[in-house]
Parts: structure tokens; C-alpha cells; sequence
């Protein structure tokens, strides 16, 4: 694993533009970065990545399977015992799951180099798809077709198919229309969101557009869209934990629909995740040390990193390295128990601070994406970088 | 491989032309395997003829009998397909318990991915080949779900077609409050 530098390519902004990439820039600073890319070979992404991705999904779903039949997990993952059942349902159902993301810090294979470990799971609501799935790829087959990179050169990402793959299969089974729903203000979400929408609508599968602010409830708690259709299946980029706190939360179980992802994903969202999987697997190479934090207003100890339950693109975390440096990032996630993981520093690449995200569609490895900080809590203004696969 | 070979956009805006690792043009959208429980359910949805339904069928049933899954005690059979699931068969080459036929295939997952929970793979076109008629069970532990006669699963079972409804809206914007109470902190994925 390498960072290479290399010349954008010209009028990447206005493709990206012309893509519904609008955010491809944040305050001016680039969010797309083109003026590197990471250098892989097939054995790392093949047995360092992907591999340990399919091994850990499963551990995954059996913590899942694990968890729903036993009220201690469930406590200690801090899940309303209200929605305990519909959780349940939801899982016995087989209501169907998309994707999920693993976050990873990885530097390659060489001396004084370990195996992949895993930082975070992103299994309910992961952004950054669209960029991975996409823009990425197009970079790549640009780049071939000007000579920049050589024609053997690869990537590690068939997300575009898989997903497709997925909602083919979906396809049969939505009865009707299938709802997407992002919060409005979001741009990011709200391309996410598109993206999905695309393949779905490729899929041949009819699909709506519907802020999560404009969701009724009719008279016989069926939830509705703005034109008063009867949801049956909806995808909602927006967190389980919101949905089951808010206003129209006791009519989930009730209310008929399938909601993707589905409200057991709540489990692998939730932070708590990463502590049982230790419990359950404790020295799993790709495993960080991670526990239950019994003491959270403590000042935090050298070599440790607590996270809330609930928490997206780093917010609230806080880092206290082995060298006793402290980090803290900002956020609007206070309000639930958190974990202590041991602190594992990410890899170090010129001046970035390096984590892999490696997606996971259906239950299947299907890519990866690449984002860069200039701080070690890896936030939603890191950069997205691409990376080429060859031997 | 690793990257898709061919990528399309509908909605978002048109990909470059020229733009495919494998030098062909935009990607079809594959077909779907196809599965139905019971008789009625494929006729009425019309995808594939009234005849094409049948022969599979008939084909699942023949199947059923000749390679399904056969026990010698009815607790063996319940415990693998569940307690309302089984029942005893009688022919002439003999006697055995069995679980009851839940649906059958018309297309198949060419490429079954043993450790998939929810998806077997996907048939390119509907290949009438291998899996045409295959007989398909509901497994114990997840009654929602679709087995074949080796115990793959198959994916979520096939609901009804239901009409498009229209509900009467009571209230809206019960939603979206946790976001707005934690102010403007980007979009809600991560």
C-alpha cells in the first residue's frame, strides 16, 4: 500500500457537477481529492480486506442472531425494551438488509505492519457511496484512457453491481412503491439517497423521493408520503435511534411497512457492537480491545478512545494516545452510555491520517473507499481519496 | 476483476461515454430469479405464461417426491421444517415423512454463495436451466424464508401483490425531530 501522487484531471469539478457530485468541495476545500491515490496490491486487498470483511460481517450476523435472543445484550446496548420485539420480528421476518460499512486502519503489508483492524461499523447509515461506486471508478477508467495509469491497473470496487444485484433482488418483492427518505436539509444524504434511488428505479423497481420530515400517519397508523400513498417499503438514510426515540415511533411495529435497513441494524450501528464482538471473539486479529465503559466521566487513561453508542462521522470522540496526547471532537451525541476501545493509531501517509472503508453489500465484500484527515479522528470533512488495485 | 464492469446512471445525470472496463456498452439490468408459493400466485402475476407455471410446477412436485428431503420420523422432520410443516407420504417404494412444498423456482441463483443470508446469487436471464422447478421449504428457524431441498437458503418469501392504498393522513412530521434538536450537524450518515 502506497500513496502516489499524480496530476488531476482537468474538469473533474464540472463532471462531478454534471453527476449529482455537488459536494465534492466543502467550504471551498476539496471533499474529492484526485491529487493522490492509494497503490494496493491484490494480496492486500484480497486477504488483508476483503476476506477479513466477509469474516467479520459474520461474526456480525450471528452477534445479531445472539443478541435478539438474549434481553442482557440488549440492555447493554442500551435498546428500548418497547421495541425489543419489534427488532425480533424484524430480524425472523428476513427483512432484507442493503449495505453496511467497515471502517479500517490498514497500512499495507511490510515490517512492523499488522493485519487490518477494525475501528467502526457503519451498518445502518453509510455515506460516502456514491463516491466510492462511482466517481471513483469513473477516475480510474479516465486515467486509463489518458495514460496516467497503466491498463492492468484495477480497483477494489463492484459496489455499482452489487448493489444493483441487490435491489434486483429486492425488485419481486416491493409490492408497490419503494420510499426514499433522507432528513431535507442534508445535500450529502440527500445525494446518497439519489444514488440508491438510481438503481432502484434500474432495478425496475418504482421509486419516491420523500423528506423524513414530511412522513404521516393515517388515520389506521399506516405511515404516508406528501400525497397521502400508504408506505410499504421504504430506505431511510436516518439513524434507528432517532426513528424509535421520536413522535411516531409506536407505530413502527404497527404501521406495516419494511424498512431498509431494517431496525435490527440498530444493533451494529450502535458502538456497543464492537465491545460484544471482543467479548465474543476476544484477540481476533482484525479486533481492537474494546469494552463497556463502566466509568465515562473519569478522565480517560493513556492508550484509550471512547466513543458514544450512537455516533456518526467521529463527533464525540475522544482519543487519549499512548503518548498522553488528548483529542476531542465536537458532536451532538451525548445522550448515550459509551465503549473504550483500545487506541490504535491510524497509518500515517505524507501529511493524512489514512482510514479504508470497506463496504459490505447484502452480505458480500464489494469495495472499498478511502478517506484522509489531517487529524486522527477521521470527521465528515476528511477527504475522499481513490486507489488503484495492481501486482 | 475487481470493479464493476460497466456503470450506468438514470437519474443522476449521463455517465462519459466510452466508460467500460470491458469495452461494451452499458451494463442491462439482469432479470430476477423467480419464485412463487404456490400455483395461483404465479399465474396471477403474469411474468412468465401460464404454462411456463405449471411445468414448474409440476416440476417441483415431481422433484418434491423423487429427491426431497425425506425423514423416517416425523420429530426429525419437525425439528429441521417446523411443527406444522410435515407430513407422511405412502408409495409403493415405501413410506417416509416430509415437509410440504412452500414454493418453487423459476429461475435460478447461478451462483450460490453458501454463506449468504439473504441473497443467493442471481440468475442472469431466467436460464430455465438448472433450477427451473426446484422445489423450495420453509426452514424451522426463520419461517419467512425460503430453503432449497439442500437446506440453501433462499432468500425472504415472495408476499402477495398488493394494490397501491391510499391512507387518510392524520398528522405529519413526526420524524425528523432528533435531527433538528441536534441542530445542523451535516446529514445523518457517516
Amino acid at each position: 500500500m502506497e500513496r502516489i501522487v499524480m496530476a488531476e484531471r482537468p474538469g473533474w469539478r464540472q463532471q462531478a457537477e454534471s453527476l449529482g457530485f455537488r459536494f465534492h468541495s466543502i467550504g471551498g476545500a476539496p471533499y474529492w481529492d484526485e491529487s493522490a491515490h492509494y497503490r494496493f496490491t491484490l494480496a492486500e486487498i484480497e486477504q488483508d480486506i476483503e476476506a477479513p470483511t466477509q469474516e467479520l460481517h459474520e461474526l456480525c450476523m450471528d452477534l445479531v442472531a445472539r443478541a435478539l435472543g438474549d434481553e442482557q445484550y440488549l440492555r447493554r446496548l442500551a435498546i428500548p425494551p418497547m421495541y425489543w420485539d419489534y427488532l425480533r420480528n424484524s430480524w425472523s421476518r428476513g427483512d432484507p438488509h442493503l449495505y453496511g460499512r467497515m471502517d479500517f486502519a490498514y497500512s499495507g503489508r511490510g515490517d512492523g505492519r499488522g493485519p487490518a483492524k477494525l475501528y467502526e461499523l457503519n451498518y445502518d447509515t453509510p455515506t460516502s457511496l456514491y463516491e466510492a461506486a462511482v466517481f471513483q471508478w469513473i477516475w480510474l477508467q479516465e486515467s486509463i484512457q489518458s495514460n496516467a495509469l497503466p491498463a492492468a491497473a484495477d480497483q477494489y470496487n463492484s459496489l455499482q453491481e452489487r448493489l444493483l444485484e441487490a435491489l434486483q433482488y429486492f425488485a419481486p418483492r416491493i409490492p408497490g412503491l419503494m420510499h426514499f427518505a433522507s432528513v431535507r436539509e442534508s445535500e450529502e444524504d440527500r445525494a446518497t439517497v439519489a444514488y440508491l434511488q438510481d438503481l432502484a428505479t434500474q432495478a425496475g423497481i418504482q421509486t419516491q423521493y420523500l423528506p423524513i420530515e414530511d412522513i404521516g400517519v393515517s388515520t389506521d397508523g399506516r405511515f404516508t408520503d406528501s400525497e397521502d400513498r400508504v408506505i410499504e417499503t421504504i430506505f431511510k438514510l436516518y439513524p434507528w435511534e432517532f426513528l424509535l426515540a421520536e413522535e411516531f415511533a409506536p407505530h413502527l411495529p404497527t404501521c406495516g411497512a419494511t424498512w431498509i435497513e431494517p431496525s435490527w441494524k440498530l444493533i451494529l450501528s450502535n458502538k456497543g457492537a464492537l465491545a460484544l464482538l471482543w467479548e465474543l471473539h476476544p484477540g481476533h486479529p482484525n479486533l481492537l480491545p474494546t469494552f463497556f465503559d463502566a466509568a465515562p466521566t473519569e478522565a480517560l487513561a493513556s492508550g484509550w478512545v471512547r466513543k458514544p453508542l450512537f455516533s456518526r462521522e467521529g463527533a464525540n470522540v475522544e482519543v487519549m494516545t499512548d503518548r498522553g496526547e488528548h483529542l476531542e471532537a465536537p458532536g451532538p451525541y451525548t445522550d448515550f452510555p459509551y465503549v473504550r476501545q483500545e487506541y490504535h493509531a491510524l497509518p500515517r501517509f505524507a501529511d493524512s491520517y489514512t482510514l479504508i472503508g470497506s463496504w459490505v453489500v447484502g452480505d458480500q465484500p464489494a469495495g472499498i473507499g478511502i478517506r484522509e484527515d489531517d487529524s486522527l479522528i477521521t470527521r465528515d470533512t476528511a477527504r475522499f481519496v481513490p486507489h488503484i488495485v495492481i501486482d | 476483476m475487481k470493479r464493476s464492469q460497466s456503470i450506468q446512471l438514470v437519474l443522476m445525470g449521463t455517465m462519459p461515454l466510452l466508460l467500460s472496463a470491458c469495452g461494451q456498452g452499458p451494463g442491462q439490468p439482469q432479470q430476477n430469479p423467480l419464485a412463487y408459493q404456490n400455483l395461483q400466485q404465479c399465474i396471477g402475476e403474469g411474468k412468465v405464461s401460464a404454462d411456463v407455471c405449471e411445468k414448474a410446477y409440476a416440476a417441483a412436485v415431481d422433484a418434491q417426491y423423487r429427491d426431497g428431503p425425506r425423514f423416517n420420523s416425523l420429530n426429525e422432520c419437525q425439528a429441521q421444517y417446523g411443527w406444522d410443516q410435515c407430513h407422511s407420504v405412502q408409495t409403493s417404494s415405501g413410506s417416509w415423512f416430509m415437509p410440504a412444498l412452500a414454493g418453487f423456482m423459476i429461475g435460478r441463483a447461478l451462483t450460490p454463495h453458501a454463506n449468504n443470508y439473504y441473497y443467493p446469487g442471481y440468475a442472469a436471464g431466467y436460464g430455465y436451466g438448472g433450477g427451473f422447478g426446484a422445489p423450495l421449504y420453509r426452514s424451522r428457524g426463520d419461517r419467512a424464508e425460503w430453503r432449497t431441498a439442500s437446506g440453501e437458503r433462499f432468500g425472504v418469501g415472495a408476499r402477495g401483490p398488493s394494490a397501491p392504498s391510499v391512507g387518510q393522513t392524520l398528522s405529519r412530521g413526526g420524524f425528523g425531530s432528533s435531527s433538528a434538536a441536534r441542530g445542523s450537524w451535516g446529514g445523518w450518515g457517516g
